[in-house]
């Protein structure tokens, strides 16, 4: 699986053998994914199996993820706008579309424009999403 | 898909690893195979 060495160290730890990180990162249930920066610090998880294609998606969502939260913003918009283009029948399309508009927002400064026009297109995409509900407040 | 990924099994190993290679690490915790 090339995406994951392109992006990414793979560790596998058994639960059995680590408690103390199963403890660490509050792990209660097989199989748990977690995205850590080489800090160590977690950005994102991911509870059971998908299919290769889907979990592509997730992790390239949080790579997004790990971006924003680091404040590399273009960096994050990429990702999440890679998850638009490359995985479109995925489940966590919405929610890209929604940190896409909090990047691109704070890209531009705080600038409310480009993030709306974001939010707007989710909610006329995917209307019944989650995220497309957490985007209407934002035209209340 | 689990079986291609060439998995380390040391975390603190892993983290300066990513470091080195300006990578994220991605954790898979398991049981061990019985």
């Amino acid at each position: 699986m090339a995406f994951i060495h392109d992006y990414f160290v793979p560790v596998r730890i058994h639960t059995d053998a680590h408690p103390e990180l199963c403890a660490k990162y509050h792990v209660a249930w097989t199989p748990t994914f977690l995205v850590l920066d080489p800090d160590g610090t977690e950005h994102y998880r991911d509870i059971g199996y998908l299919p290769p294609a889907d979990f592509v998606a997730h992790l390239t969502l949080a790579l997004g993820h790990t971006a924003l939260e680091q404040k590399d913003y273009a960096t994050a918009a990429k990702f999440f706008q890679t998850v638009i283009d490359r995985h479109g029948s995925s489940e966590v399309v919405p929610e890209a579309l929604y940190c896409l508009g909090i990047a691109k927002n704070r890209i531009s400064g705080g600038t409310a424009d480009e993030r709306k026009a974001i939010w707007g297109r989710l909610m006329e995409t995917h209307p019944k999403s989650d995220w497309a509900k957490k985007a209407s407040s934002a035209f209340d | 898909m689990a079986k291609e990924i060439a998995w380390k099994s040391e975390i603190e190993s892993s983290l300066k690893e990513a470091k080195a290679s300006g990578k994220g690490v991605l954790v898979e915790f398991n049981h061990a195979p019985s």
